[in-house]
């Protein structure tokens, strides 16, 4: 292993004369990682980064495959609960494996330059990062594995009955002609309404009516195995994890594949217990594929408003989204996409007062020649093929015997397509995509306090007028969070030796002296310091000597400052 | 040790008084080792053939959730799930549950039609709780919530401040008091009404002190959840004691994984506070509600040439969108759909049917037993994330909730009579209270003056803290010959008949009737809707060749007393061949039926 590593490392040296760093684990960005390759990748990052990382299981899959979380944290500044915390996962659809190499490449990007780029040593030393590459484990470890296609392996391997007949799982595809690959099945048919492209004979097109066709398209490979009358009717799996979440959780007959209650699958449930024991995760990223989008909630009229103080915060990394990759929309769930109900980010956001984005990577347009990315234009879309990947995106058809239908044929696109972008683009993709992180990441808040004036009025008593204020986009808490008291509020309170506290406030305006006082417990003052702005208090105070200003938040760290009376 | 010594105690005592019959008393301890454990392990012991003590889950609390099964367990039985005291604080229920399983374990012919699985207590932690001493009524359980979001959990509950083991409430003659006391009856308080001219006199509070001086009382007590709010059928967020989520809780999710671990559960039975034999549970939306209307979505309102923000009553809509869609079976959870209308949360008209028959017969048999239902006062409305309501709108079954006693309705004051009236706007709970017969419990104390360390002078007394649940004492028999009786209701299907006809040599058409002898359908309207049960088939096996048919076939919605479908088969054999009709279903039925290929025919 070492000595393979040592090699990679000189050949990227080669490859990239402009690299001044050598790597300490040299990762390809030109390929995608299977289940086990994922695995030995997180191992490496924690063995090169020992003090930088944690890596840990959440807990296990319903096939037994651990869920794994490598922690970015560096213990010397602090532990990494006392930071804000960034929360990035991938592939909870376990057919949208490229989310995989997104998480992977960004924990790889912030280790590896470190040391090298000031800003990601920053980044890394301000705040905590969480990092699950793979959230449905089962699916796509077997996407890898087992005979596959482009839209086999989103759900969670929870059994359910599909077609009614009371049998669970019980026809599911086949890899007939053994290729490794779930194709499509096409038989001659004079009544069949799909004939051969005139221009591209790979390409079935539709015939209008009164025109006669030459093909029945049978669906995807497989046999009738339940000898019911249909073909992969009752496949394994049908849990959809991301409708699966807490919060205005629908049941099935609302929501297709919700599961038998919130959290009734082991990953769901494993990455919810994660959440629960960090407060200080100010945002999420979760990848999929595919769209080109920036995705935030709203999911449906029921998940409620987002206040419009949130909106802003999520309007300012959106719209920043839209530049770090180009040809993404930043949009709303619910109302631009379609109604999801029970979905991670609204659970997040509305359940533990954290904002994220769905990130639903990039394809479409980018594997077509149609210039406004059409994919319905599968012309096109074979011209790219054969000009760039010499036309192996498709497996031309084929004849085959099947067991019920006779002479048949099989082929199609092939399991790395279509959702899946071909290996030559990941690297700018997972580069983009982990900028959009760490830009986020850089918002989270970071919190000064100030002390504006300390001021005696008489009496031996002293006015203490202290500022905290947040440079950055996100705020210390969300305005959903404290409207729905979700998430205790952040305190700021004052205590010195033989201090008496007597008034404490909030004040509205500095030069006016206008103030919300706080009428028990003063010394406390519950607040919230929002985006881009600042909260003033204030204390009355008798005594002398140094009185020392205190912030403590959930999730924008803890600091002080004192103040001579 | 002591502490479980104590608790145990007042097990005892909540036994003892049920077999007196006596309202509950908290001021005694007894020693007595774990009794209900005891109480459920003895009852296996004394007929292990039959009892099966099961440990489905632990509360947050550590405390076992314990499920007696009653019948030998048989791939070919269906079980009723009868749970008891969700919400914690229903000591009837909790009590009735123990006698109920007594009478089914006394009954060798009980377990004839069904199994019964007796979930004992579910929600363990707020039973715990609700015994505690002072009286404090909590029926949460051991999750600390921060109630009021400050820096403290669970630190400011209610204090017994006159020591009289009870949480009653306080007044306090302020200027901003808004009540007045009852004239005529100087425990009750009323509201103050100022279109009458009147003006409050006094604050009423819960007994206790700012703990920690927030200036609020009471407002972070400890714990907790409530597992009767937690299920996830109308769930509400934001309500600290209904849990962050549904089923966050360990105590709702064990009853949920046992639930659909075993399919063969036919039907719900939930003893509590509500009462869904009394009245249907009915929602102001949805469908199932003739009178709820809704917005129609913008893109919905414009197809139809209607303004955005138009609202209508569901049954135009759906009219209206068969219309425009030119497909007259366009459902109605398609359109529910489309207004964002979330679950059902009303009975499927379907199955009102039944339902609302079985609420006529309770209510008949409960005039024979001479307990008419209209001489107690309401019960509760199933709460938002109850058990009984998901049992029914998620789990797919027939479910009923029973309380077994509220407060008896007041009688109305002779005309002659010189005692003053109760003012109109009192409510009927308190009147029935302050009519309540002498027992050991006092519903009201009489006001005392008491200095406050914060508020300075009020009055301690009024009405003692979730006292109805302390109070009841009622004949359970007639309620319990009723549940036994909807045993006899099940879903029951049989293969009714088979007729064999020879339409050729060697050619047999087979015909199999499946009926439903059970009063109950299969599955349920809602059960259909929301996919559970799984549906009951119908296998061919013969040695010959199916001609028409297949093997296996799966049926449809059978209704009660008498649904029937029925299947047909052409099989190629030689006469005098056995074939073998198999019906198999999770919980309504299951027969093996051999017949001969002889027959007339053509």
């Amino acid at each position: 292993m070492r000595t393979r590593i040592a090699t990679l490392m000189l050949l990227s040296l080669l490859a990239l004369p402009v690299a001044s760093q050598a790597k300490k684990v040299n990762l390809n960005w030109d390929h995608y990682y299977s289940g086990p390759q994922v695995v030995a990748t997180l191992n490496a990052l924690h063995n090169a980064y020992p003090e930088l990382t944690d890596l840990t299981s959440l807990g296990k899959s319903e096939e037994g495959r651990d869920i794994w979380l490598l922690t970015i944290n560096n213990p010397s500044t602090g532990s990494d609960t006392d930071k804000p915390g960034i929360y990035v996962d991938g592939t909870i659809h376990g057919n949208e494996i490229q989310a995989t190499e997104v998480v992977l490449y960004t924990a790889w990007y912030l280790l590896e330059n470190y040391e090298s780029i000031p800003r990601v040593q920053e980044l890394v030393d301000s705040r905590a990062f969480y990092m699950v590459p793979v959230v449905n484990v089962d699916s796509r470890w077997r996407f890898f594995e087992d005979p596959s296609y482009y839209n086999r392996g989103r759900t969670a391997r929870v059994g359910y009955d599909d077609d009614r007949d009371g049998l669970i799982d019980e026809d599911d595809y086949e890899d007939l002609d053994g290729d490794g690959e779930i194709l499509q099945m096409r038989i001659k048919d004079p009544f069949g309404r799909y004939r051969s492209h005139p221009d591209d004979p790979r390409i079935m097109e539709r015939v209008e009516s009164g025109e006669q066709g030459e093909w029945t398209i049978l669906g995807r490979e497989g046999i009738d195995n339940d000898g019911d009358g249909e073909l992969n009717e009752d496949p394994v799996g049908y849990l959809d994890m991301n409708r699966n979440f807490g919060f205005k959780w629908q049941p099935p007959y609302v929501q297709g594949g919700a599961g038998d209650f919130p959290l009734s699958a082991l990953p769901t449930r494993a990455v919810t217990k994660f959440i629960l024991t960090k407060p200080n995760i100010v945002f999420n990223f979760a990848f999929h594929n595919y769209g080109g989008l920036w995705v935030r909630g709203p999911g449906s009229d029921l998940a409620g408003f987002y206040s419009p103080r949130d909106v802003e915060v999520y309007d300012f990394l959106g719209e920043m989204g839209e530049k770090i990759v180009p040809g993404y929309k930043y949009i709303i769930g619910g109302q631009d996409m379609y109604t999801t109900h029970g979905d991670f980010d609204e659970f997040l956001y509305s359940n533990f007062g954290i904002y994220g984005f769905v990130g639903e990577l990039f394809t479409g347009s980018q594997i077509t020649f149609d210039k406004d990315g059409e994919r319905a234009n599968a012309v096109e879309q074979q011209k790219f093929n054969d000009a760039l990947q010499q036309g192996e995106m498709f497996r031309d058809w084929k004849p085959f015997t099947h067991p019920d239908y006779g002479e048949i044929e099989l082929g199609g696109w092939r399991t790395f397509t279509r959702r899946i972008p071909p290996a030559f683009m990941i690297q700018e993709m997972v580069h983009r995509n982990a900028s959009m992180v760490l830009f986020t990441a850089g918002q989270a808040p970071e919190i000064e306090l100030e002390l504006l004036d300390t001021t005696p009025i008489g009496n031996g008593l002293t006015r203490i007028r202290v500022r905290a204020s947040n440079k950055n986009a996100i705020p210390s808490l969300s305005d959903k969070a404290v409207r729905e008291k979700i998430i205790r509020k952040d305190i700021l309170s004052i205590e010195g030796d033989s201090l008496e506290v007597l008034s404490g406030a909030i004040i509205n305006d500095l030069h006016l002296n206008n103030t919300t006082p706080v009428e028990h417990n003063p010394d406390k003052i519950f607040v919230r310091v929002p985006s881009f702005g600042k909260v003033d208090v204030q204390w009355v105070v008798r005594g002398a000597g140094t009185a020392r200003v205190s912030f403590d938040a959930k999730k924008a760290g803890n600091s002080f400052l004192d103040a001579k009376l | 040790m002591r502490k479980r010594q104590m608790r145990a105690g007042r097990w005892f005592i909540l036994l003892a008084s049920l077999v007196a019959g006596i309202g509950i008393m908290l001021n005694q301890a007894h020693a007595w080792d774990d009794l209900p454990s005891n109480w459920a392990r003895d009852m296996e012991t004394a007929d292990p053939e039959r009892i099966t003590l099961h440990q489905i889950g632990t509360s947050y609390g550590d405390r076992p959730i314990q499920l007696l099964q009653i019948g030998q367990s048989a791939q070919v039985k269906p079980a009723i799930l009868v749970a008891a005291n969700m919400d914690g604080n229903s000591i009837q229920s909790a009590s009735a549950i123990m006698r109920f399983a007594a009478k089914l374990a006394a009954d060798p012919h009980s377990t004839d039609r069904a199994n019964w699985y007796l979930l004992l207590n579910g929600n363990p932690d707020g039973m715990e709780h609700f015994m505690d001493v002072p009286h404090a009524a909590r029926n949460t359980n051991d999750r600390p919530v921060n109630d009021d979001m400050d820096d403290a959990v669970d630190e400011d509950g209610p204090d017994d401040l006159n020591k009289d083991m009870y949480i009653s409430q306080m007044r306090q003659r302020h200027p901003e008091g808004e009540w007045l006391p009852v004239e005529g009856h100087p425990m009750l308080m009323r509201r103050a009404d100022p279109a009458n001219g009147e003006r409050g006199i006094y604050r009423i509070f819960e007994e206790g002190i700012d703990n920690d001086g927030d200036g609020q009382l009471n407002e972070d007590p400890p714990g907790g959840v409530i597992i009767g709010r937690n299920f996830p059928h109308r769930f509400e967020h934001y309500v600290p004691e209904h849990g962050l989520f549904a089923a966050s809780e360990p105590e709702t999710r064990a009853i949920l994984e046992f639930a659909f671990d075993h399919p063969e559960i036919a039907m719900v039975i939930a003893f509590g506070n509500s009462n869904t034999l009394r009245t249907l549970p009915m929602q102001d939306r949805d469908a199932g509600n003739p009178n709820a209307t809704y917005e129609l979505p913008n893109w919905f309102a414009n197809r139809i040439g209607q303004d955005e923000g138009t609202k209508l009553p569901f049954d135009e809509i759906l009219k209206l969108a068969r219309q425009v869609f030119a497909n007259p079976q366009l459902s109605e959870d398609r359109v529910m759909r489309w207004l964002s209308a979330g679950a059902k949360v009303n009975p499927d008209r379907r199955d009102k049917v039944w339902w609302e028959a079985l609420i006529e017969r309770y209510s008949a048999a409960m005039d024979s037993a001479g307990m008419p239902l209209e001489n107690r006062l309401p019960s509760e409305d199933p709460a938002p994330g109850s058990f009984e309501e998901w049992a029914y709108y998620q789990y797919g079954v027939p479910s009923f909730a029973l309380d077994f006693w509220t407060l008896p309705v007041p009688e109305e004051a002779d005309s002659g009579s010189t005692e003053i009236p109760y003012p109109e706007d009192l409510s009927d709970e308190l009147i029935a209270l302050s009519h309540y017969p002498d027992t050991k419990v006092k519903p009201f104390s009489a006001w005392t003056a008491y200095d406050h360390p914060t508020l300075g002078p009020v009055e301690i007394g009024g009405k003692v803290k979730n006292v109805e649940q302390l109070l009841g004492d009622t004949d359970f028999e007639p309620t319990f010959d009723f549940i036994t009786s909807l045993a006899d209701d099940l879903p029951s299907l049989a293969i009714d008949s088979v007729a064999v006809t020879r339409t050729a040599t060697d050619v047999y058409r087979v015909d199999a009737w499946v009926v439903n002898n059970g009063f109950l359908p299969y599955p349920t309207y809602q059960g259909r809707r929301t996919e559970r049960p799984a549906p009951a088939s119908l296998t061919l096996e013969s040695n010959g060749t199916l001609l028409e048919g297949r093997s296996r076939r799966v049926l449809g919605l059978l209704e009660g007393s008498g649904g029937v479908e029925k299947m047909s088969w052409l099989v190629n054999g030689a006469e005098g061949r056995t074939i073998t009709l198999t019906l198999a279903s999770p919980s309504a039925g299951w027969e093996t039926r051999t017949v001969t290929l002889l027959g007339g025919g053509q």
